[in-house]
């Protein structure tokens, strides 16, 4: 129980984009650099109605909305691959892989990578939203990441 | 002292004719008045002043820094009888700045004091780098 400090060395928020299906092996994933911020949006759908013995509207739920949101300075071997590894995601890197409209897995550890029963939460989706922006004042390559989520989120713990 | 002796170079091309020239010593003080004060019409440069601050955080504890230098010289010159050539010899050393590369932050503030009969420049260059 308690909140969640992310500060620490070992509880570090962390994302893991991988080849689906892979696993999240180290071969086929990359730990994505430079992470600014990251977002995870989990919006139900509602379906709202009205009745005649009512004064207020009634409420439904339907299928979610899930999406990752991020910002990144880039690291140009994780945006634009390495070119020769044999896994997509590595030999891609994030635009490739955006740009071929490739499936990924994702993981988003709250609390680190490391220590046993710290909670993640993981899906599949698409990688979209690159926007690389720089300028005079701030000569770093910055982009947003977004990753729609194709289906459900799961929830599941460093083991 | 990088910043400091590639705008020192600059400034002694820049100020080689005219009225005011430019010292390759520190803006000590000598006596009761500094050297500016002492010397008038020439320039002094000061050291570079160095601030490390964080461009970037990360989530993983990492960073990207960026230094910060500040050169400030000054200069000062006669307020009843100022050189014919002042206008022309404060924008060159204003200039100086660009001679400074590889930094993305290049800029020269200038601001003015009048105390008695004595008008001094004083010019903060300030330039940043990651």
């Amino acid at each position: 129980m308690g909140v969640i400090n992310v500060s620490g060395s070992t509880v570090e928020a962390t994302v893991v984009i991988s080849d689906k299906g892979s696993s999240y092996g180290a071969s086929t994933s990359l730990t994505l650099l430079n992470l600014n911020d990251i977002s995870l949006t989990n919006t139900q759908g509602t379906f709202r109605y009205q009745t005649l013995d009512s004064q207020s509207e009634a409420v439904v739920t339907t299928v979610a909305t899930n999406s990752v949101a991020l910002n990144l300075v880039i690291d140009e071997a994780q945006f634009f691959g390495d070119g020769v590894d044999a896994s997509p995601i590595v030999n891609k890197g994030i635009f490739g892989t955006s740009n071929d409209k490739t499936e990924i897995d994702f993981r988003i550890y709250f609390e680190g990578t490391t220590v046993t029963g710290n909670k993640y939460i993981d899906g599949t989706g698409f990688i979209t939203g690159i926007t690389p922006t720089v300028n005079p004042g701030s000569p770093l390559w910055v982009t947003p990441v977004t990753i729609e989520v194709n289906g459900e989120l799961t929830e599941g713990e460093v083991s | 002292m990088a910043y400091r002796s590639t705008l020192l170079t600059q400034l002694q091309t820049d100020l080689a004719t005219g009225n005011i020239s430019v010292s390759t010593e520190l803006p000590y003080t000598a006596g009761s008045d500094s050297l500016n004060i002492k010397n008038m019409k020439t320039l002094y440069l000061d050291q570079d002043n160095e601030t490390i601050t964080q461009n970037q955080q990360f989530l993983d504890n990492g960073s990207v820094d960026q230094k910060e230098t500040t050169i400030n010289a000054y200069v000062s010159v006669d307020a009843k009888n100022p050189p014919a050539d002042l206008d022309t010899r404060i924008a060159s050393i204003q200039n100086a700045k660009s001679s400074v590369a590889n930094v993305f932050v290049r800029e020269c503030e200038t601001t003015t004091e009048i105390e008695s009969d004595i008008l001094t420049y004083t010019f903060e260059y300030k330039f940043i780098t990651i």
